[in-house]
């Protein structure tokens, strides 16, 4: 079926549309833009609730001071703070950034879809997400996908958190009212992401051939219906036989990367059942660096805890992220800031072996690493109950992004301050060098900070 | 009859060529209202009106425009000391200026935006109600995505870890608002994707038996919970070989009639028949099972419901819809099951007696009589218990009944508000159960029930109250309970009613709006919310508008901990935030009242490390505390003021919550408020200047019956905006 773009435009003029209408048209317009030079650029968005604080990854002997100025500093002089000792070996290929604001979009102990769109939205999303934006840029069968260890589950919005389906952690948007869905399950993420080639016992290859079976027959379907309506209603059959036609072009493209998926689909363990925390967040990590290596998706979205986790494996058992948060000693006697780094150093962990395992695999001239870039970072800024007037950034590989991150540590001047920027700029930087659309200002500008000039992307990382 | 003729002119207007309707009725209107501030030389808030001419192509000029249909909906230019057009002046520009937009292609997210729930209050209250307008009242046709509680009534639920159930779609609207609205709910490529892949673990985890790990929780903790697999499906996965033709000819009808809520027909029989011995040639049996089952649930009749009036044309040029789409619009009106659930309608639709509209009401006033039983929803063990022993029906148990108040007055939020601060907590199944149960019987008592649910004292939460209609309860249930039983059963009373001794002596609480559950819901972690509380009154109970939130706005209150939390608002003084938050500030300021968990306010301290105290310190300790000087005491206010209901014993300041809420249920903008917002929630749709017919008769159903909220629901579910199509 070929989306009849005029009569889009008609339906909207004669204001019989349909509120979803606006993103649709959004999205055909970026397939046909569609990006073919060089190689994908790929993202990992790793986002931990409270407890990413500045100091805790701040390298060792940098002095801010008052925090008046720019901090344009060479990591290689400096050791990088114990929690991330795991990151030394990136150390010429990673930067870590503070000084950054985004005060105004605040929510209950998160930020939620704010913090990738710099919106005002706890609930709804306004907007769409850094995230969700580069993956329209950087297109792969799967445009992003996202872990989250629980969430909402998707007729349970506001109900208790699950963690065997998909769910929605209230991070990722498409677009405006469009949540991103995560999976929560291992063993569901890998047989999406590569059941369409493996014989396994349900979800594999037999299921995916009948696939085109089944977008045959609700297309016929829809079509049926179609004859009998008027063309004023016809605008919601129009958006499902669109999703139909959207389905089968990613299936093409994995039945041409059959062979690709096989040779590196990851082992099915045990771990992939397993109901300890710290398990399931690696093994999530296992099944990116695999997606990105495959190229099934070019990127992804990891939530990596939540304010309600209670990390049993370093015991904390009977202590949540948010009794931490409130300076609650653990089980083993940690305080806050003991346990914080734990729980960090954990993360960072993941983190760099995602690194090493893209660093394995040559491309072009360098590595996939050169191509991709990991970015770390909290849900909710700088602290438990935070003002957002802070908000720290760990940025590893990605050296061929078109962004001056190797090596760097940069600390903009404090909130308020001459030359302070906010996320809105760090994101509008990232969506530059990608090829996206430069906004002046990425989302919601704040009110507080009227006299400094926050338009476009951060000149310092510009290329 | 006057307004008649404005009224065909706004419909007319926009045949008119542009530039004779802008000189002769636009630019009059501007001279007249805006250009006195707006002009070359006084360019007020840097906006000048003076040249703007009617080119929409410009981009300037288009939202120059966008800025004046933005004021003029929402009434708030030009100020109240000027001049005011009438609401059809307003109205005649507000669509003058959409129709220009839509003429030159940018009038979509104008549009698009006053389809959504929170923009209903856009359309004129005074011509809604005022009887001008007599046209006749249609909804257009439209296909309408099923709804996550349609979905639990179809029993399309996985269960996952734990137990918990969930639905295969979640609603795309806000959660602040009526959550099924048609031109909200989609169902695209996300949308689509998300629905296959919940619907496919359904159906994975019916094909065979299958274990969960059990609760992390309570006495069964970590006990295994076993779930069969369906007989039907397991007939199929399970079977050696090509299952039999009956067992596939069962699960197509079966699942066709879950799935679409109606029969099979031969055709669509012999279609998904044929698909399914494909699929399992092809695939295998569950591969093939798995695949045929999605293309039942995925097919759009079964993921839309339609409704596009099959009926035949009358007059007027609308449809009626056919008695098969007035059983699934009855049915989803009151109830989540399909029709062939509920005999009264299912009797009906076989006997032909669903096809005019005396019939539908005959229906109505049947499902009304008849009712619904309580759900167990929410509601602790005790509460349900007692409900069923009051009433064990009523048509305030309908779902979308008790749905209707949850979404309008949005108490059960407070389960999810998270508290920080200081106080005693209160459990989450406790704050949304205990207003659900006076709700509910105050609907059923149906006498003046908007006044009830704003003023009823039965929400006062006073011990003097409550403990003896606890003793008088508890007596009751004594007598039916076996003489063994008896002695445990008292010491248990004692016990909960020792613990009920600790609730505080609430004097003054009358009505929803005091308490607990919706204070918390419309509050913050840690403190009162009097903007949120404003703005629910100004939006929900007076039929205001407020501008979107300005890009920009600094949404955040100075921390000063010395200081209470109406001086830290000073902020929102500044003529640039009170131009807004006058309308909706003074509303909420009234609930200082009480504290941010919702109890009643009798002293308010802070220490000198600032930490503040409200409920936690017994009267020994404040005393010593205040002669040490270690306590220093706050005071509060609870002033605040009713604007905008032009009515005298209405507007005017009030001096605490409790004159507030008294004041309001007096209100005839406060009833038609009401109103209103029924009538979105049941058709699904804002209202259209021609629905005032239909919302007229509401409104003079529920006065002429003495407030019954019953006859609302009649007069709305029988009106032509609920039958006819266009």
């Amino acid at each position: 079926m070929k989306l009849n773009r005029q009569k889009f435009i008609r339906g909207m003029a004669l204001g019989t549309g349909s509120v979803a209408m606006a993103p649709l048209l959004e999205q055909m317009e970026a397939h046909a833009a569609g990006r073919s030079d060089g190689f994908p650029r790929r993202f990992v968005f790793v986002v931990k609730s409270s407890g990413l604080t500045p100091n805790g990854i701040r390298p060792e002997g940098i002095e801010i001071g008052n925090g008046d100025t720019l901090l344009d500093l060479n990591l290689k002089d400096h050791k990088l703070h114990r929690s991330m000792a795991s990151l030394e070996p990136f150390k010429n290929e990673m930067m870590i950034l503070e000084g950054l604001s985004g005060c105004n979009f605040q929510g209950n102990h998160s930020s939620y879809y704010g913090a990738m769109s710099c919106h005002h939205s706890p609930e709804k999303p306004a907007s769409a997400t850094i995230d969700c934006l580069l993956g329209k840029l950087n297109p792969a069968p799967f445009r992003n996908y996202g872990f989250s260890p629980n969430g909402h589950s998707i007729g349970n919005n506001y109900g208790p958190t699950v963690q065997d389906t998909a769910v929605f952690p209230r991070i990722s948007a498409y677009g405006q009212n469009k949540p991103m869905p995560y999976q929560a399950s291992a063993e569901k993420a890998y047989r999406q992401l590569f059941g369409s080639a493996l014989s396994l016992e349900t979800g594999g290859k037999k299921e995916f051939a009948l696939q085109a079976n089944l977008l045959d027959f609700l297309k016929d379907d829809a079509n049926r219906l179609a004859k009998r309506i008027s063309s004023e209603e016809r605008e919601k059959l129009d958006h499902y036989l669109a999703a139909f036609e959207s389905v089968r072009g990613r299936n093409d493209q994995l039945v041409a990367m059959r062979e690709k998926i096989i040779n590196n689909a990851p082992e099915l363990t045990t771990q992939y059942a397993s109901t300890v925390f710290t398990d399931r967040v690696s093994v999530f990590f296992d099944l990116a660096s695999a997606a990105l290596i495959t190229g099934l998706t070019n990127t992804i979205s990891i939530r990596a805890d939540w304010l309600s986790v209670k990390y049993a494996t370093f015991g904390f058992k009977n202590t949540s992220v948010h009794d931490i948060g409130h300076q609650k000693t653990t089980d083993n006697g940690m305080n806050r800031e003991q346990a914080r780094e734990v729980i960090r150093k954990f993360q960072i962990d993941q983190i760099a072996k995602l690194a090493e395992k893209l660093k394995a695999v040559p491309e072009g001239d360098g590595t996939m690493l050169d191509n991709t870039m990991i970015i770390y970072f909290s849900d909710t800024g700088e602290a438990h109950h935070s003002q957002r007037k802070e908000w720290p950034f760990v940025v590893v590989g990605g050296r061929g992004q078109n962004m001056k991150t190797a090596g760097r540590y940069l600390r903009y001047p404090q909130y308020g301050q001459q030359g302070h920027k906010t996320i809105g700029n760090w994101y509008n930087t990232i969506l530059q060098a990608n090829g996206g659309e430069v906004m002046d200002y990425f989302g919601q500008t704040d009110a507080n900070l009227k006299d400094l000039d926050l338009r476009g992307p951060l000149s310092e990382l510009a290329i | 009859m006057r307004y008649y003729f404005f009224i065909c002119y706004i419909i007319s207007i926009s045949y008119l060529k542009s530039d004779n309707t802008f000189k002769e009725e636009i630019r009059p209107f501007l001279s007249e209202y805006c250009l006195d501030c707006h002009d070359n030389d006084s360019k007020e808030g840097g906006l000048t009106f003076e040249d703007l001419n009617s080119n929409f192509k410009v981009n300037g000029t288009s939202s120059a425009w966008e800025k004046i249909l933005e004021q003029v909906e929402v009434g708030m230019m030009p100020p109240e000391k000027k001049d005011q057009p009438t609401a059809i002046e307003r109205t005649i520009v507000a669509e003058w200026i959409k129709d220009e937009m839509d003429r030159v292609g940018k009038g979509f997210t104008v549009r698009a935006r006053l389809l959504l729930p929170e923009y209903g209050n856009r359309i004129s209250h005074e011509l809604l109600f005022d009887g001008s307008v007599k046209d006749m009242p249609y909804t257009p046709a439209r296909l309408w995505r099923i709804s996550p509680h349609i979905y639990r009534g179809k029993r399309y639920q996985s269960v996952v870890s734990g137990g918990i159930e969930a639905e295969p779609v979640s609603y795309l609207s806000k959660s602040t608002g009526i959550r099924d609205y048609s031109s909200q709910e989609i169902m695209d490529e996300s949308g689509f994707m998300a629905l296959r892949m919940a619907l496919s673990d359904i159906i994975s985890s019916q094909i065979h038996d299958r274990e969960l790990p059990g609760l992390s929780y309570g006495s069964d903790k970590g006990k295994p919970i076993r779930i069969a697999g369906k007989e039907s499906f397991k007939a199929i996965s399970e079977a050696k070989g090509m299952p039999s033709q009956e067992s596939m000819a069962r699960v197509v009808r079966e699942e066709f009639n879950k799935a679409f809520g109606r029969p099979i027909n031969e055709d669509e029989f012999d279609r998904y028949l044929s698909f399914m011995k494909a699929n399992i040639r092809e695939g295998g049996n569950e591969a093939g099972l798995k695949t045929s089952l999605l293309a039942i649930y995925l097919s759009t009749g079964a993921v839309y419901r339609m409704e596009l009036g099959r009926g035949d044309p009358d007059q007027h040029g609308r449809k009626m819809l056919s008695p098969q789409e007035i059983a699934f619009a009855l049915s989803y009106a009151l109830t989540d099951e399909p029709p062939a659930n509920n005999k009264i309608i299912s009797n009906a639709l076989s006997s032909g007696k669903l096809r005019t509209r005396v019939d539908v009401e005959k229906v109505l006033r049947a499902m009304i009589v008849e009712g619904s039983p309580p759900i167990r929803k929410n509601l602790p063990a005790s509460a349900f218990h007692r409900m069923l022993q009051e009433a064990p029906h009523g048509y305030g148990y309908y779902p979308r009944v008790v749905r209707f108040f949850e979404e309008f007055f949005q108490y059960p939020r407070a389960g999810a508000t998270f508290k920080d601060s200081p106080g005693a907590g209160l459990g989450s199944r406790a704050l949304v159960g205990a207003p659900q149960g006076q709700i509910v019987r105050i609907v059923n008592e149906d006498v003046r029930v908007f006044e009830e649910l704003l003023t009823s004292e039965r929400f006062n939460m006073s011990k003097k109250k409550l403990l003896p209609v606890f003793r008088a309860q508890f007596e009751e249930r004594l007598k039916k309970i076996p003489a063994d039983r008896r002695e445990a059963a008292i010491k248990n009373y004692e016990k909960v009613s020792r613990q009920a001794d600790n609730l505080p002596n609430d004097t003054f609480r009358a009505g929803i709006l005091h308490d607990n559950s919706w204070l918390i819901a419309h509050s913050t972690n840690d403190q009162n919310d009097p903007v949120h509380r404003g703005i629910w009154i100004r939006e929900k109970l007076l039929a205001g508008n407020l501008p979107a939130l300005p890009i920009g706005v600094d949404a955040n209150v100075p921390e000063v901990h010395d200081e209470t939390l109406r001086q830290r608002f000073e902020v929102t003084r500044k003529a640039e935030c009170w131009k807004c938050h006058k309308s909706f500030e003074p509303l909420g300021w009234p609930f200082e009242s009480f504290t941010d968990r919702g109890w009643v306010r009798t002293g308010m301290y802070y220490n000198k490390k600032k930490k503040i105290f409200e409920t936690e310190l017994k009267p020994d300790q404040i005393k010593s505390g205040l002669n040490k000087g270690e306590l220093i005491k706050y005071s509060w206010d609870t002033t605040g003021e009713i604007t905008g209901t032009g009515e005298p014993g209405v507007d005017g300041p009030v001096k605490d919550a409790s004159e507030l809420v008294h004041r309001l249920a007096k209100s005839v903008r406060v009833r038609q408020s009401i109103i209103r917002h029924a009538f979105r929630y049941w058709m699904g749709r804002n209202e259209i200047l021609s629905d005032s017919k239909t919302l007229i008769a509401a409104d003079k159903a529920y006065i002429n019956s003495g407030g019954k909220f019953s006859e609302v629901l009649v007069s709305l579910l029988s009106s032509d905006s609920f039958l006819y199509r266009k």
